[in-house]
């Protein structure tokens, strides 16, 4: 074994080899640092150019691809508050409230070190875990694989948030957004209100660029001035290597759950990430500062999302069932030289295994490296005022929410992600399990249909895996309750003050409960292979939303940390989304480019107060860049009904 | 057994058997006949069905282990147009001769028959070819024919394919033409048939 990775890595010393695997590299941290694009690009990318390579520099600039996107991503994710891939929104929650404290360079450095570490260790429990692989990924079943998303969704919901009312809400909330689609288990499409957009569901990252990057952008922009209102300038940089070496345990379990996620089927890189965070905020004792800038919900999801590509080529090669979409484009151009995935390429191609993760681990230290160095630059960025930049921001978020389909419907349902997220954000509502529910709703559903189908009448829950897997979601509920009536006895005289009614939260509430309440009078006509998963979401749905509709008329649904907002922001952020839906309307009127050029005038001139000349030549340099990137990516771009389009 | 949903290419498996008499037990929602496979090597399911190239590099070695029992083959349509055992997994009965063993007669002209048959020749084995536009003229068709000959005569090519295809050669369009139409030419009858049987017995709509 030993053997076979040291020849592997001989193969590297021939410079050309080395050099194509920098060009992977350099593909996937472009890539990742596009809001809302992730591996699936980065391979596509550059899948196209390695038809004349052979086999093995073919793996390698793949996996140096698909290696770094999840470090650069965080880069966007920090500055902008925009996710530069789903799976690095967690890096938004904790990492941009950072850079908004003047900290961008501390979270970005703890960022790429643990995305680094993270990747070193991945590529090592890559190389352990082959021989144990198999009786690994066979130990859990249907019904484990079920549980465990099931604590995913209520870990994130109980633990992110003040109250762990709102925050289970926000996760059934994604677990229902995530119903809309076809039936995992019967030829059933739901919730679709006879869109054909709908009919295939939302994707994932419109719903992460909308709740996250849109709600930010115009949040921002709502509050005025830059992003850091304090300046710190270069000691962050080592405070982030600090933290990280603090915190050392933390990037070891972070990478290792990301590999576990990797491995096992379907729950892939996204999944994995909020697993590392949930994972980080149950075992912490002080929970105050999550959610505010936590350092160490940068780290353990940092060093997870890179660690779960390692791990996602253990289902792919081994068992030929690819743990995520860019894991299968890599098979579908490895069969091509004639490989095959399963067990007997340990024994045929022993040296490609090596070869891929030895791509992975130097991908890693040389993405890291290059984001180090480009990041001090990127990091000004934050001490800009917020107008100025805000029109490319957009502008980069609309084309790479409308990658995923092609259709306007993204770009509207964009606008209503959008929209609900700076809702979410304004009341108090925490929108991590939101996004959680939405990413695990699918394996959810079909994990317990398979549950259901595969064993009589119940007999699943008394699995032993079940059974801790179990007791594990339930403790903390049982622990809140315990809390609950302690504290009840000790301070019965005291009435909790009545909060203030907020009317904002209250009509959030309102809708809540309609949604919920809507869902369940739709299922009834679903047939019932459908029907199962969606009422399991509804009925406790149905319930919470009526406490928190009440709880709320009475005053006491808390509000965020910066209270209630203010009623001038409120109108300003309104203002913001009159100006962001006009600016879709002309992108489906009139194209792409008029519509951009629009905004940026728009902005440049009215808002940012730019002088004439000024402000032409920095809509002209944009547009141009934006057009000169979509060539080399070759990107769709919305043409406009007036020039044709459907 | 599991399958995805709709169940795709599946149908076929549950069209045989079907045709056998056999009433499985069919779990949905299974991502692909991938993820379904990692189920039966669970034990959780206890049928499988998957194409030969993944039966090749997945399942043998189960075989080998005694982790799992080969059946039997769809079976393959050969230039005459009669379907014969997998060149690929020549020791495998084809389903034909499954049901001749149990039922002690030919299926053919059963409708459960024909409905099998159909979905045998449009989805695997006519389903995998390369098409030109109707009338290309005769000039372009013959080298192409001509090159199909010459690539099944190729050794490196009989190398390669082996590995890949599973040793299948590939077949001259001009000589199964007439088998092809026949194959895919489907009666009212059948096509109500299989979807009456996947809507009841199985809850899909295909």
């Amino acid at each position: 074994m030993l053997d076979a990775a040291l020849t592997a890595l001989a193969i590297f010393a021939d410079p050309a080899r080395l050099a194509l695997l920098l060009a992977g590299v350099l593909a996937g941290l472009v890539v990742g640092i596009l809001p809302g694009m992730g591996g699936i690009v980065a391979v596509s990318l550059v899948l196209p150019y390695i038809y004349r390579l052979d086999a093995i520099a073919a793996a390698a600039v793949l996996t140096g691809a698909l290696a770094v996107v999840h470090t650069s991503d965080t880069i966007t994710s920090v500055l902008i508050g925009a996710p530069g891939s789903a799976a690095s929104a967690t890096s938004v929650i904790e990492g941009h409230q950072l850079a908004k404290q003047g900290q961008a360079a501390r979270a970005l450095s703890a960022a790429f070190l643990s995305s680094l570490i993270g990747g070193l260790i991945g590529a090592l429990g890559l190389t352990l875990s082959i021989p144990i692989a198999r009786p690994l990924v066979l130990a859990l079943g249907a019904p484990e694989l079920f549980m465990l998303t099931a604590l995913g969704v209520s870990f994130a919901g109980s633990l992110l948030g003040k109250e762990t009312r709102k925050g289970l809400l926000a996760g059934l909330v994604g677990l229902l957004l995530g119903m809309i689609g076809p039936s995992p288990a019967a030829a059933q499409v739901r919730f679709d209100f006879g869109r054909l957009y709908l009919m295939d569901g939302v994707p994932l990252v419109v719903v992460a660029l909308g709740i996250f990057g849109i709600a930010e952008v115009i949040g921002l922009l709502s509050r005025g001035g830059a992003i850091a209102q304090r300046v710190e300038l270069g000691r962050g940089w080592m405070q982030g290597i600090r933290d990280v070496w603090q915190h050392r345990w933390l990037v070891l379990r972070g990478a290792l759950i990301g590999v576990w996620a990797g491995i096992l089927p379907a729950l892939g890189a996204t999944a994995g990430t909020w697993m590392a965070y949930g994972h980080v905020v149950a075992t912490s004792k002080d929970r105050s500062r999550f959610g505010k800038g936590d350092i160490r919900g940068i780290i353990a999801p940092e060093a997870a999302n890179n660690a779960v590509a390692a791990g996602d080529l253990i289902p792919t090669l081994l068992f030929w069932v690819p743990g995520s979409a860019s894991a299968a484009l890599l098979v579908g151009s490895l069969l091509r030289y004639g490989i095959l995935p399963g067990p007997r390429i340990m024994t045929e191609h022993l040296d490609l295994i090596y070869v891929i993760i030895w791509s992975y681990a130097i991908a890693n230290v040389v993405g890291a490296g290059i984001c180090f160095a480009i990041s001090p630059g990127l990091a000004k960025v934050t001490h800009v005022p917020f107008v100025r930049i805000a029109a490319p921001v957009l502008i980069t978020i609309a084309l790479g929410a409308y990658q995923t389909t092609q259709d306007m419907g993204d770009l509207l349902a964009l606008f209503l992600m959008g929209l609900l997220g700076w809702v979410m954000s304004r009341t108090g509502w925490p929108r991590a399990p939101l996004l959680i529910g939405f990413v695990l709703a699918g394996p959810m559903e079909r994990y317990f249909v398979q549950t259901t189908g595969i064993y009589n009448q119940g007999e699943w829950i008394y699995r032993p895996g079940v059974l801790i897997i179990g007791a594990v979601l339930v403790a903390p509920f049982v622990w809140g309750l315990v809390s609950w009536v302690r504290r009840r006895r000790e301070a019965r005289a005291e009435t909790a003050p009545a909060g203030q009614r907020s009317a904002i939260d209250l009509v959030f509430s309102a809708v809540m409960f309609a949604v919920f309440a809507g869902a369940l009078v739709q299922i009834q006509r679903f047939v019932p292979g459908a029907r199962l998963m969606p009422l399991v979401i509804a009925v406790p749905g149905v319930v919470l939303a009526a406490f928190q509709l009440f709880r709320s008329w009475q005053g006491r649904s808390l509000a965020g940390d910066e209270g209630p907002p203010a009623a001038g922001e409120l109108r300003s952020g309104l203002m913001g989304f009159l100006a962001l839906g006009g600016f879709f309307l002309l992108i489906w009127v009139a194209g792409f480019h008029v519509a951009a050029v629009a905004l940026m005038l728009l902005f440049s001139l009215a808002l940012a107060r730019m002088r004439f000349v000024p402000a032409i030549v920095y809509t002209a340099a944009i547009v141009a860049a934006l057009t000169g990137m979509g060539m080399l990516l070759s990107i769709h771009w919305p043409v406009g009904i007036l020039r044709g389009a459907p | 057994m599991g399958s995805p949903s709709p169940p795709g290419n599946v149908v076929t498996a549950l069209l045989a058997l079907e045709l056998l008499g056999a009433n499985p037990r069919v779990v949905f929602g299974f991502e692909g006949v991938g993820p379904a496979r990692l189920a039966f090597e669970r034990g959780e399911l206890n049928l499988d069905f998957q194409a030969t190239i993944v039966y090749a590099s997945q399942v043998l070695p189960l075989v080998r282990e005694g982790k799992a029992v080969p059946l039997m083959t769809l079976g393959y349509i050969n230039e005459q147009g009669e379907i014969v055992r997998d060149p690929a997994v020549p020791d495998l009965p084809t389903v034909y001769e499954v049901y001749q063993q149990i039922h002690g007669r030919k299926p053919d002209g059963l409708l459960r028959w024909k409905a099998y048959r159909a979905t045998v020749a449009a989805a695997w084995v006519y389903g995998r070819g390369l098409w030109v536009q109707e009338g290309t003229p005769p000039e372009i068709l013959k080298p192409l024919h001509e090159a199909i000959d010459r690539m099944n005569r190729d050794r490196e090519f009989q190398e390669q394919a082996k590995k890949l295809l599973e040793g299948y050669a590939l077949i001259r369009g001009d000589r199964v033409e007439q088998h092809v139409h026949r194959g895919l030419r489907v009666t009212l009858d059948v096509t109500k048939f299989i979807r009456n049987l996947m809507l009841e017995k199985y809850g899909q709509t295909i």
